[in-house]
């Protein structure tokens, strides 16, 4: 019996020690794919540092992101919460089939910040119907995942509620028909494959239905049915950004395009590249272990992306948006000569800069997903909307300050 | 540092633990000072010299008054310096803002508040200092003259941040001789990962729940009200008794033994005994240094409801510088003196189940006023506990919260009571056999994966007991 005791002293001596040693040894990662984010680097020691005990944190966060087999350590963390009964784990709610459904809590919103969106976005949409015509500007909402499959939630898990961001919206806007509310229509296809499981966004088949209501709503053309588009299924090991908050073991996802017949002859500039594309999918591009498999669709997001097309029908698209709409630009590609699509997450160019660069828009595309707007903490140039040229190097200050 | 995170189980530890046991006999006290320095300067980088400096001002009046120990007067007045001066620092760190917030409302007037930065442990260590020099002073404990050992006291890294309180007295003869055998060691190895488990694994998760539950606001169901407040009466339990462990189980290791501060205290029968099992080395401190020096129950039942009354207040007030903590502090120094006078030949004949009841329904609300420090929010929330508040006896947010929670509140009950002991200790796992040592390792090497899982998947996790 003393010799268990021993054993015990000395399994307990391994654990530390191995700890430590692992630790030590095993070598720093800097990204982790999993997690989808950079790893902390181990802090340069200073004098002041510590005695702010800002190394301390700094060596801390190291040590957690660096420890070694964190995620497997995490996995053992998700299962042990999952076994004690715990209905949701890091936010996240296990929902039926495999849907892993984010739970965005009401209170982690700063009301002023999304009162202030709701501002820029009527202000926006007004302004754009003045001088559009309220026929050629629309404004989708996209419902979060967790609300359009809310059938998916477990056992009394608390809805989140949305709603009156539409209603606040619908309020300031001169005619309020141009904003469309997508959770019914999603909601209708609630049990097909609209969502990603491990992931927010919606797929292209989510994006076909907003479409195809979108189209019927507005009677801008009649909707193309599904067959019309020649489907093609380019990944089968999509893990999104909901399977690195919590990785329960869930089927992995599918990534499908669906191309329409006036992808040839398209042409895709993106403001941070030099070269056009000839396409709107990047295969290549993300098909290694740890890309983000969504940035398929047009190569991810960036400022200003411009499309031009084949179509011949004259209009040319203003299409404001968050991630959502690079999977649903395919459906627009029939309608318009020249798509410009614009994401104020990336880039600080005052509307009005734009629309006096493309003097010949003649329809405007708002389409936000309901949680990445209330969110969103860079729209204040959508709004301002007076034309202006952008003139040679002008020295903004507040563009240079941010 | 903290005991549950990666830095302490990963760097600290093992090289302390390497460290003490590769040093000669007589540098380990010098060894276990420099670490524990180390220790404490990792939490408080500034504030490290201020507890060097209670230290030198503690070991030196400690020999003054050794050396005037023949004349009386100047002996006391040792005595009132070196206690003024422990509690002169306490309550500037500790309770200036609190001072000056209660001149503002009696006098009306508009002093600014300092926000003066809480050392962490400062309490905590600055009572084991009085219980060195009052002791002294009453010739109880022997003169310190080993400046190194007297520092190594203040600053053992197992109890320096948040308890047990160690006086003096139970450990001077530790200090200088002591041994480990590897019984003590592999107890101390148990009793380390129990409270280890006990703060990441139940009082972390106890938390989250009253997290969760308090962001509701005041118009919550009567059935989610009670669940918060079961909630965070078993998150403060796991995490104190949790670090009691920690630290008894890490003493254990350096070949200390120190005095047990909890023992099962919500199994208690009657407030009385509450305070008897519940933060021990606090309640024998204020015995042994306030109550009895003031005459205790000794001096007729008029002073001996004063002097409660004083110790009562103190001790709310030892717990924060806020007037909810003073008044949690009365609120159990009424209910033991009506124990006391009144209400005692009513309990002794009532059936055990409902004096448990009764002792664990007053403690949850004594905690209430620990919890909702805004008084808003506390009769809110007591409203709601009985059925005042809006939302009736449940609704939905309350199931899903219950069932999510369940399984963990039901080993949160088991594991403050001492059933799973008994049970443990009785037929399947006898002591002293090898069956039961296999058991123990077992549940420990189970307890510390689980832990470190949960501590590499969350990051922020301080004690509660850490303004103290």
């Amino acid at each position: 019996m003393k010799k268990i005791r021993i054993i015990m002293l000395l399994v307990f001596c391994v654990m530390l020690t191995g700890g430590a040693l692992a630790t030590w040894l095993v070598p720093d990662r800097e990204y982790s794919a999993l997690e989808n984010r950079e790893l902390t680097q181990s802090p340069e020691f200073s004098g002041r540092e510590f005695l702010k005990g800002e190394y301390q944190t700094a060596y801390e966060s190291y040590l957690n992101d660096q420890f070694p087999m964190r995620d497997r350590w995490v996995d053992v963390a998700v299962r042990l919460q999952s076994a004690a009964g715990r209905k949701d784990i890091n936010d996240v709610y296990p929902g039926t089939e495999g849907y892993l459904l984010e739970k965005n809590e009401e209170k982690d919103c700063d009301s002023g910040q999304v009162e202030e969106n709701i501002e820029t976005l009527s202000s926006f949409l007004n302004d754009m119907t003045q001088t559009y015509g309220d026929k050629h500007v629309s404004c989708l909402m996209i419902p979060s995942k967790t609300l359009a499959l809310s059938n998916r939630l477990p056992a009394f898990a608390k809805l989140p509620e949305r709603k009156e961001i539409i209603n606040s919206l619908k309020e300031k806007l001169s005619h309020p028909n141009e904003l469309m509310d997508l959770l019914e229509p999603l909601q209708k296809h609630q049990n097909e494959y609209i969502y990603y499981r491990t992931d927010h966004h919606w797929t292209t088949l989510g994006a076909y239905y907003a479409y195809q209501s979108w189209a019927e709503k507005r009677g801008q053309a009649t909707p193309r049915p599904l067959k019309h588009y020649r489907q093609e299924t380019i990944f089968t090991d999509f893990y999104g950004t909901t399977y690195n908050k919590v990785h329960l073991p869930v089927p992995a996802d599918e990534v499908t395009l669906f191309h329409s017949p006036a992808e040839k002859g398209i042409e895709v500039s993106r403001d941070d590249e030099d070269e056009e594309a000839d396409t709107l999918y990047f295969p290549k591009e993300t098909s290694n272990i740890g890309c983000n498999r969504y940035d398929v669709f047009l190569s991810g997001n960036t400022f200003k992306i411009e499309i031009n097309t084949k179509a011949k029908t004259g209009r040319t698209l203003l299409l404001v948006k968050d991630s959502f709409a690079n999977c649903f630009v395919p459906f627009l590609t029939e309608d318009y000569d020249r798509i410009i699509m614009i994401d104020y997450r990336y880039g600080k160019i005052p509307m009005g800069t734009i629309l006096s660069e493309y003097s010949d828009i003649t329809d405007v595309l708002v389409m936000f997903n309901t949680d990445k707007f209330m969110e969103n903490t860079k729209l204040g140039k959508l709004a301002q909307t007076e034309k202006k040229e952008q003139t040679m190097q002008a020295f903004d200050p507040e563009e240079f300050l941010g | 540092m903290v005991f549950s995170s990666t830095i302490f189980l990963c760097v600290y530890l093992p090289l302390v633990l390497l460290g003490y046991y590769i040093c000669p006999k007589k540098g380990k006290n010098l060894f276990l000072l420099i670490v524990s320095l180390v220790f404490y300067a990792w939490g408080e980088p500034k504030y490290v010299f201020l507890m060097i400096f209670s230290i030198l001002i503690n070991y030196v009046f400690g020999l003054l008054m050794d050396k005037h120990r023949e004349n009386k007067k100047r002996l006391k007045l040792m005595l009132v310096l070196s206690v003024a001066i422990d509690l002169g620092l306490l309550s500037v760190f500790k309770y200036t803002d609190f001072i000056i917030t209660n001149i503002n409302s009696i006098f009306n007037t508009g002093f600014d508040l300092l926000n003066i930065a809480l050392p962490i442990g400062i309490s905590f260590y600055t009572f084991q200092a009085m219980s060195y020099t009052i002791d002294v002073y009453r010739d109880n404990v022997r003169v310190q003259r080993n400046l190194i050992d007297f520092g190594m006291y203040i600053t053992m890294f197992p109890q320096l941040i948040a308890g047990p309180i160690v006086r003096y007295a139970d450990v001077q003869d530790q200090l200088a001789e002591r041994s480990v055998t590897t019984a003590d060691f592999s107890e101390g190895i148990m009793r380390f990962v129990v409270g280890l488990g006990k703060k990441v694994l139940l009082a972390n998760q106890m938390g989250a729940v009253w997290t969760d539950i308090y962001a509701l606001g005041g118009d919550v169901s009567a059935l989610m009200a009670w669940t918060g407040a079961v909630a965070f009466t078993f998150q403060i339990y796991f995490d104190f008794s949790g670090y009691s462990d920690m630290a008894i189980g890490l003493g254990a290791m350096f070949g200390f033994s120190f005095p047990e501060n909890f023992n099962y205290p919500y199994e208690s029968k009657s407030i009385t005994e509450f305070w008897r099992r519940w933060h021990i080395s606090l309640g024998t401190w204020f015995r042994e240094y306030v109550y009895i020096p003031l005459g205790g129950n000794r001096k007729g039942v008029a002073r001996q409801m004063l002097n409660l009354a004083i110790v009562w207040f103190l001790t709310g007030l030892w717990h924060g510088a806020h007037l909810s903590f003073v008044m949690w502090g009365l609120y159990y120094g009424v209910l033991v003196v009506l124990e006391k006078i009144l209400w005692k030949p009513v309990l002794e004949k009532l059936p055990s189940v409902l004096r448990h009841i009764y002792t664990f329904v007053l403690v949850m609300i004594g905690w209430s006023l620990f919890f909702c420090q805004d008084m808003a929010d506390r009769s809110g929330f007591l409203k709601a506990m009985f059925f005042q508040a809006g939302g009736g006896l449940a609704n939905q947010q309350t199931m899903y919260l219950l069932l999510s929670h369940l399984c963990l509140l039901l080993i949160a009950l088991i594991g403050s009571l001492s059933l799973l002991k008994r049970f443990m200790n009785s037929r399947l796992f006898p002591e002293n056999t090898a069956r039961r040592e296999m058991a123990c390792m077992v549940w420990m090497v189970v307890l510390f994966v689980a832990c470190v899982a949960m501590l590499v998947n969350s990051s922020y996790n301080p004690f509660l007991y850490f303004r103290f």
